[in-house]
């Protein structure tokens, strides 16, 4: 009997996706919950696994297509009665809301491990190339050649204990077993010392990044400008304030939040700067759902603090603590990565004194935060010593001209420089 | 339950089948005032007269062939060829008529016969008293081919061969008659044609055979056992049509054969396995299909070390399959 696989819910607010591969073939055997196809979402991708055991028919929308949620994207054919997998169901076990994507996804299931998608997943799989050659160097039987080409295995790394050094269907066995030992604690995989290089490939959400960043580099003519702040006041008010605030709320302010409320003010004037541009039409935005870059051990994820505009330095504050806590802990919901209006990114936290941030696409500017470093300055015809942070601000220069960004950095730098001027009103 | 001998189990079921079924006779040569020169048939002439029972004169060509011609009107005949070493006269009868009977006549015709042939060595019986020579009627379709080793067997297989409506070619090894004793249920049981059993499960080798060989390899495999080498041991117990399926399963799993026969090595039934594991499962292969099997001289030995040097035993089984694991 045939059924139709259509795209899951994959998340909330989430309508589409882009197909990115195919991951079961036309007529390949697939076994419930293998992935049948790699989907990307806004910035997660998504392996969606079969929910039946059957053959692959026939794929209804080739990579790169655009799917809608519900949308028929292939046809299999299932022997008797399906087995149905419960990864598609929203509602999980324990009662609370569940979505499939990355989480579920990037740690394997026992039986998943050692399934040839699984070695591509983790990359430690040899090439085609290697497998052949490793077949011809190495004495080896029937079944050690079949072991080699089902686990891409290249057999000049197999210990044979055999005779004359021959490799044995046992030394692939431990070889095969020891990998996955390896697999489930990566990443220190030691590579043989004939290795010259290791070749990591872009896969998950790396590739996700990859793919972002390519996009906007190339396609939105960036320009950076750089100013520095006299950071003199904002220093001296927060460290009045931070430890009675800390006392009382819980949360360590940093000057992230006062960036947010800086950026939201100078828009006021120059609202260009808060918007998204697809290419034709200028989108400029009226609420500020500002995104904040974390890097992660491996990746860098940008949480998105909606409606800063309507929020108190506070209230941001304790959202952007939360949202980090998430990431790191690698608990986003897909709503905490979209929808972001204008992005902040901190290299100074890594000591960084100037950078040129990538704009998010379709975002049309991002500010990038350096490390405030006390400098020596000229006020009042003396050299004076004061903490200086250099910012620097990428802008799309299709929509947004030189001047107009100048002019808004320089006006959220003066709203830094003067905090007493807005802040009463605003904590 | 009781402690049954192999010959106890076959004159059981000598017994037993004539009762259920007066269309079973017996012929054969000092089968019925003597008893049989093994004594297989021994009480048999007493209990169903000399009608049922016949003593035939030396000639096989005679017995087989008047087997066949009753089997075709009606009869079950169970004939008895008293050595294996003298079934040549009677092969014309047994392949050129009871083995085509069935096919050549559309099955308007069968030819439900069961020939008892006592085979083997190892019980210094020289060269015309210890032949085994299964490979001569495992070639042939028309037939089948059964060869028990153990007393459950003996009696389930000769059962369900007098049952059938088919020419069964049963060899009983004599080394086995009185050796091997097992408790037999007393309720009717049968073993299924072609079904082989697996008698010890392993995981690194296979080792396939059946009749004495059987027991060679199981003892075989328990010294394997104590050297840290997990042998499967599978008992054939028909040989055709063979259990294919039972035996690609474990070389599936072990990836090595080993085959022990007792007949000399060229053109035997495990030559046949071998190439048929290659076809089928050489993916699987982890070693090359090894034989030990008796070696390629005219007959066995009368000479009791010739015998033994001939025939396969535990030892060189041993050593075959330690050298396999080394591959």
């Amino acid at each position: 009997m045939e059924y139709k696989i259509v795209v899951p819910p994959l998340g909330e607010s989430v309508v589409e996706g882009t197909i990115v591969k195919w991951l079961k073939a036309e007529g390949e055997k697939v076994k419930v919950d293998e992935p049948l196809v790699e989907i990307m979402t806004d910035k997660i991708n998504i392996e969606i696994p079969s929910p039946y055991e059957g053959t692959m028919i026939k794929h209804l929308s080739p990579a790169d297509t655009v799917v809608e949620i519900g949308a028929e994207i292939a046809i299999m054919e299932v022997e008797g009665e399906a087995i149905k997998t419960k990864a598609f169901q929203t509602t999980a076990e324990d009662g609370k809301e569940h979505i499939p994507g990355e989480q579920e996804t990037a740690r394997p299931s026992e039986e998943f491990v050692g399934t040839t998608a699984h070695h591509e997943k983790m990359g430690i799989h040899a090439d085609k190339e290697a497998i052949d050659s490793g077949i011809k160097a190495v004495k080896s039987s029937p079944i050690v050649r079949r072991l080699a080409r089902e686990h891409f295995i290249d057999l000049r790394l197999v210990h044979g204990t055999g005779r004359d050094g021959r490799v044995s269907k046992e030394d692939v066995i431990n070889y095969i077993n020891a990998r996955h030992t390896i697999d489930k604690k990566k990443p220190d995989f030691i590579w043989p010392d004939t290795e010259v290089e290791e070749v990591i490939p872009i896969t998950g959400v790396r590739k996700v990044i990859s793919e972002h960043m390519t996009k906007a580099a190339f396609t939105i003519p960036h320009v950076t400008t750089f100013d520095d702040c006299d950071m003199s006041d904002l220093v001296a008010w927060r460290r009045k304030y931070v430890d009675r605030i800390e006392a009382e709320h819980g949360v360590r302010i940093t000057y992230m939040p006062f960036f947010v409320k800086a950026v939201i003010h100078a828009a006021k004037k120059f609202p260009w700067i808060n918007a998204t541009f697809d290419g034709d039409n200028l989108r400029v935005k009226k609420n500020f759902n500002i995104g904040f870059a974390v890097a992660r051990e491996n990746s860098l994820i940008v949480p998105v603090v909606r409606n800063c505009e309507q929020k108190s330095i506070l209230q941001i504050a304790m959202e952007m603590k939360e949202l980090g806590e998430k990431a790191n802990a690698d608990k986003l919901d897909i709503k905490d990565i979209q929808g972001g209006t204008f992005t902040i990114t901190n290299a100074g936290m890594f000591g960084a004194t100037a950078s040129t941030p990538i704009i998010a696409h379709p975002q049309v500017a991002i500010l990038g935060v350096h490390k405030i470093t006390d400098k020596p300055v000229a006020r009042d015809g003396e050299i004076v010593i004061r903490p200086i942070l250099n910012f620097g601000l990428s802008f799309d220069h299709r929509v947004i001209d030189g001047g107009y960004a100048v002019q808004f950095l320089r006006k959220m730098i003066e709203y830094l420089e003067e905090p007493e001027s807005w802040l009463i009103g605003v904590i | 339950m009781k402690k049954t001998s192999y010959i106890e189990a076959i004159t059981e079921t000598l017994f037993e089948e004539m009762e259920r079924d007066e269309r079973v006779f017996l012929i054969g040569e000092d089968i019925g005032v003597y008893g049989g020169v093994f004594k297989a048939t021994k009480g048999l002439l007493d209990r169903f007269g000399p009608e049922r029972v016949i003593d035939s004169p030396i000639s096989e060509v005679y017995i087989a062939g008047g087997s066949v011609g009753a089997a075709m009107v009606g009869m079950k005949p169970v004939p008895e060829i008293q050595f294996a070493d003298f079934i040549t006269p009677a092969m014309d009868q047994l392949i050129q008529q009871a083995a085509k009977m069935r096919y050549r006549t559309g099955g308007q015709w069968t030819c439900p016969m069961t020939v008892r042939v006592c085979c083997g060595g190892d019980v210094g019986g020289g060269l015309y008293h210890s032949q085994i020579n299964e490979q001569w009627f495992f070639s042939q379709p028309g037939l089948i081919v059964v060869m028990p080793a153990t007393p459950y067997d003996a009696k389930g297989l000769l059962r369900s061969a007098i049952r059938g409506d088919d020419p069964v070619i049963y060899f009983e090894h004599k080394r086995l008659y009185r050796w091997i004793k097992e408790d037999l249920p007393e309720e009717d049981f049968t073993v299924p044609i072609g079904k082989a059993a697996v008698r010890k499960e392993g995981s690194d080798l296979t080792i396939l055979s059946y009749g004495l060989m059987y027991h060679r390899s199981l003892q075989a495999a328990e010294s394997l056992d104590k050297k840290g080498i997990s042998a499967e041991v599978i008992d054939l117990r028909t040989l055709r049509p063979w259990d294919m399926e039972t035996i690609m399963e474990s070389v599936k799993k072990t990836s090595r054969a080993l085959l022990v026969q007792e007949g000399s090595k060229t053109g035997g039934v495990m030559a046949e396995i071998s190439a048929t594991i290659t076809e089928e499962v050489f993916d699987y292969l982890d070693a090359p299909i090894t034989r030990v099997c008796g070696i390629d001289v005219p007959a066995i030995p009368f000479a009791p070390p010739m015998e033994h040097f001939f025939l396969p035993n535990a030892d060189k089984i041993v050593t075959a399959a330690t050298r396999l694991m080394e591959y």
